[in-house]
């Protein structure tokens, strides 16, 4: 037994000693090292789970000394944590990757007004919250892709027509409960009202070429190397494959088609990520600064270059593949209007079989 | 032959005082419970109108039972058979076959799913199905039986074998009506970690696609918003898992029949014929499907990336840190479960290992809510703040992987005679010291067991891990996750790769060590 304990405690002394391990290191023990007593501290909780994100955190503490620390976990965690954690809250920022989401924190009282000149002034009114609670970021599309060659484009102008005859065992997407299924379902709902959507689903699910699996990256590789000739997948996805750095993936791309549905009707669905300071933030002013710097020009770049989502400032620099695919109508629909109706978008997807 | 009689369950009767063991029990009962009673409470508040439909549910809760019995039959097949191949028969290869077979648990079962399907798909299996999802479960979960079978066979005694041959039977009479029943209570409670494992999974399930509980409590949360729909979905999770284990005490049956005290070498048969290829090609199968397979398929995944190194190393620094103090702290839990004694202590600790089945979404969501008042005694970003983090993170792992703890430690000490027991108390210990000082050092090779066991359970724990993970801290499964969840399963790959590999060692150190476990060896 004395043999025992002492192996165990020797593996935990083994353990504390990657106390060796660099001090910029993201391990347990530099955690528990103090940081500089001067250093100013914001801790982010963040729902997205973007490696590009480290670049706008390092860039903010280079540019004001003030560190991030980042809680990262799924939407509905981080609000059921915010709650919990009530007045004793760490959170300064809560940046959230679907509007969906931000409606919810809003919804649960745990965003203070931004009152922020900066933001107001760079973000266009449609992608901030009328109340002033939360703000958008960047956005990205969720649009059309085809196989060249297969279909007219004429022929999935809309979203509606995805549901038509003419597109029968041809389209592919993901399994409907996915977070951005739903959103597009919601706004779709908040269009055209439930029973068409209803109908819509139905006749979407009747186009399938092949049972709803993968992910958006999936549906784009199977639209020249699988089974599916149109397909619903987010912007950024398809931008990645463009300009990846493996050239399989960039032929890939070039075989195939985007179209921006409802282009002289309601315009194209986006989502969009934003954040906002949380109501019982210690640091409230320095999370107005680091939201603040979000919206600047070196920020805004680093949403499209890392991630390929478009600048919520207009005019923002942006790589030049990205731009040629950001010109496009976009629906304008207030997130309110549109994330009311989250819970019965699952119900429309669950009804129509939408797997 | 001397196999001992059926022994009283219960000593003789002394007069029962509360002594500092009741307190104990008491205290670890709430302490295990409350994550459960945290769910509990979530449960009781109201459900939102739209939540899951109806036959949704009802879908979910035939898929869970059919999926969890069939697995449960498939990785008991697999591995009692392949545990009898491997202790009482010769063929080539037997050496290696031996501890590999433990490998498969070394890999993640939804990265087992992802193998899976990127092999079957492109040949035209449905992989994506209930079949498909027993599949991955048997072949992940098969090591389960296969360590407590392995380890039940080869501490039997010959005597009770060589005399069913001596009177006539074939060796599969023997095996069936001799060599498994004596290994009966060790298979079962393999078959029940293996159950309770399938009905806690969600990963798979929503790769695949397939209704089940654990995904019906996560789609009420996710999409509907219904917490309280999710926390009841969970419960009843639970519910079902306390099912099993009722049903694995019935299982092991009543009678604690020692194997005979005179130890021989066991007497290995040479395999003939078909069976001297057959056997080992198929033990090479379930290896090459479980373990083979899903690593070369993040290997080929993982060449057309350039690895994330930094991120990687970070995370294995975190993940053994995790792991080895979850270990600690899981058996640690395990022991003192298992040193209560009475009835009370005994259901308390039954009840215990229902945190096994509980999806380790449900377990961090019931924490979250019970742990609130704590975080606004600490300050923010202090180092306080990183250790209550840490410390709530260990205890959910205690509390999830408690059930992985107690099997091990429980099946090496039910194999222990109870004749030295006997012989302390007779000499005046009581019950506490006779299991701290005489049982635990005899058993000492299941503690190890255990906490290997645990150690790899924790490596590949990913959803409890997601929850509660101190800020800005990842391990290695969820670094692969927010790779994976961002589509961009290239460098995935490594951190997976990285965590099978930092998994293999506990396995076949396990494995080694259960050779060495037989007496007289």
């Amino acid at each position: 037994m004395i043999r025992f304990a002492c192996t165990i405690i020797a593996a935990t002394l083994v353990t504390a000693s990657t106390l060796l391990a660099p001090a910029h290191a993201d391990t347990v023990f530099s955690a528990l090292r103090k940081p500089a007593a001067d250093t100013q501290i914001i801790t982010l909780y963040t729902a997205r789970h973007y490696d590009a994100d480290k670049a706008l955190y390092e860039q903010f503490q280079a540019k004001t000394g003030i560190q991030v620390k980042v809680v990262q976990a799924k939407p509905e965690l981080l609000i059921e944590r915010l709650k919990a954690e009530g007045k004793g809250s760490a959170a300064d920022v809560v940046l959230m990757a679907d509007a969906v989401s931000l409606q919810r924190t809003k919804d649960a009282g745990l965003l203070q007004p931004l009152a922020s000149k900066a933001i107001n002034s760079r973000i266009p009114a449609h992608l901030r919250d009328g109340d002033d609670r939360w703000t958008g970021l960047a956005y990205r599309a969720r649009v059309i892709f085809y196989r060249k060659g297969a279909v007219q484009r004429r022929d999935i102008a809309s979203y509606a027509d995805l549901a038509s005859d003419k597109l029968r065992g041809k389209v592919c997407v993901r399994p409907g409960d996915n977070p951005y299924n739903l959103s597009l379902v919601s706004a779709l709902i908040a269009r055209w009202g439930l029973d068409d959507t209803q109908r819509w689903a139905k006749g979407l699910v009747a186009n399938f070429a092949r049972p709803p699996q993968g992910n958006d990256t999936d549906q784009l590789r199977a639209l020249v190397n699988g089974p599916c000739q149109v397909a619903i997948a987010n912007s950024y996805y398809y931008l990645r494959l463009l300009r990846s750095d493996n050239p399989k993936d960039r032929d890939l791309a070039r075989q195939i088609g985007v179209v921006f549905p409802d282009q002289r009707g309601d315009g194209a669905h986006i989502n969009i990520t934003g954040g906002g300071i949380a109501t019982y933030a210690p640091n409230p002013d320095a999370a107005r600064a680091f939201l603040a710097f979000l919206t600047t020009d070196s920020a805004q770049r680093i949403f499209a270059e890392a991630n390929n989502e478009y600048p919520a400032v207009r005019g923002a620099p942006m790589p030049e593949a990205v731009r040629i695919f950001s010109r496009f109508a976009a629906d304008r629909t207030p997130v309110a209007e549109i994330t009311r109706h989250g819970a019965t978008a699952q119900s429309v997807v669950d009804a129509a079989a939408w797997r | 032959m001397a196999v001992t009689a059926a022994l009283p369950r219960r000593w003789p009767h002394v007069t029962p005082r509360l002594g500092l063991g009741h307190i104990w029990v008491l205290g670890l009962a709430m302490l295990i419970l409350a994550p459960l009673g945290g769910l509990g409470l979530l449960a009781a508040q109201p459900a939102s109108t739209l939540s899951l439909p109806a036959d949704y549910l009802r879908s979910a809760v035939v898929h869970t039972i059919a999926i969890t019995v069939a697995t449960a039959v498939v990785a008991g097949t697999l591995g009692t058979l392949a545990a009898w191949c491997v202790v009482m028969y010769r063929f080539p290869g037997r050496g290696i076959l031996s501890w590999a077979l433990i490998l498969p648990f070394a890999v993640p079962a939804y990265v087992g799913a992802y193998g899976l399907a990127v092999a079957a798909e492109p040949l035209g299996l449905p992989v994506r199905t209930p079949v498909g999802m027993v599949l991955v479960y048997g072949l992940a979960f098969m090591p389960y039986v296969y360590v407590s079978a392995r380890a039940a066979f080869i501490s039997q005694s010959v005597c009770a074998f060589e005399a069913a041959r001596a009177l006539g039977a074939t060796p599969l009479r023997a095996f069936w009506h001799v060599a498994l029943p004596m290994a009966r209570p060790a298979i079962v409670a393999g078959m029940a970690l293996v159950m309770m494992e399938t009905v806690a999974d969600y990963g798979v399930a929503a790769y695949f696609g397939v209704p089940t509980l654990a995904g019906a409590a996560m789609r009420a949360w996710l999409s509907y918003g219904d917490l309280a729909s999710a926390a009841r979905v969970a419960v009843s999770i639970a519910a079902l898992a306390g099912l099993l284990l009722l049903l694995e005490r019935h299982g092991r049956g009543h009678s604690r029949v020692q194997a005979g005290r005179i130890w021989r070498c066991l007497n290995t048969l040479p395999l003939r014929g078909a069976a001297r290829w057959g056997v080992p090609l198929a033990l090479w199968g379930i290896i090459g499907l479980g373990f083979v397979l899903p690593v070369t398929v993040l290997a080929l995944q993982a060449e057309r990336h350039t690895p994330p190194w930094d991120d990687s190393l970070q995370a294995l620094i975190n993940s053994i840190c995790f792991a080895v103090l979850g270990a600690v702290v899981a058996v640690s839990m395990a022991l003192l479960v298992l040193q209560a004694h009475g009835r009370a202590a005994a259901l308390i600790g039954r009840l215990a290992r229902l945190g096994y089945a509980v999806p380790g979404t449900a377990l961090a969501v019931g924490l979250i809510g019970v742990s609130a008042p704590l975080w606004t005694l600490t300050p923010a970003h202090s180092a306080a703040s990183v250790l209550l983090a840490l410390a709530i993170l260990l205890y959910a792992y205690g509390v999830r992987f408690l059930a992985a703890g107690t099997e091990p430690i429980e099946a090496g000490l039910h194999r222990l005679s109870p004749s030295a027991t006997a012989a302390a108390r007779t000499l005046g210990a009581s019950a506490s010291a006779a299991f701290w000082r005489i049982r635990l050092p005899a058993a000492q090779s299941a503690l190890w067991a255990a906490l290997a066991l645990v150690f790899v359970d924790i490596l590949k724990e990913l959803p409890a891990t997601l929850i509660l993970r101190p800020s800005g801290l990842e391990s290695l499964a969820t670094l692969a996750y927010n790779f994976a969840s961002d589509e961009r399963l290239g460098h995935a790959a490594w951190p997976a790769l990285l965590l099978v590999a930092a998994a293999c060692a506990p396995v076949m150190w396990v494995s080694w060590h259960m050779d060495r476990t037989r007496p007289g060896a």
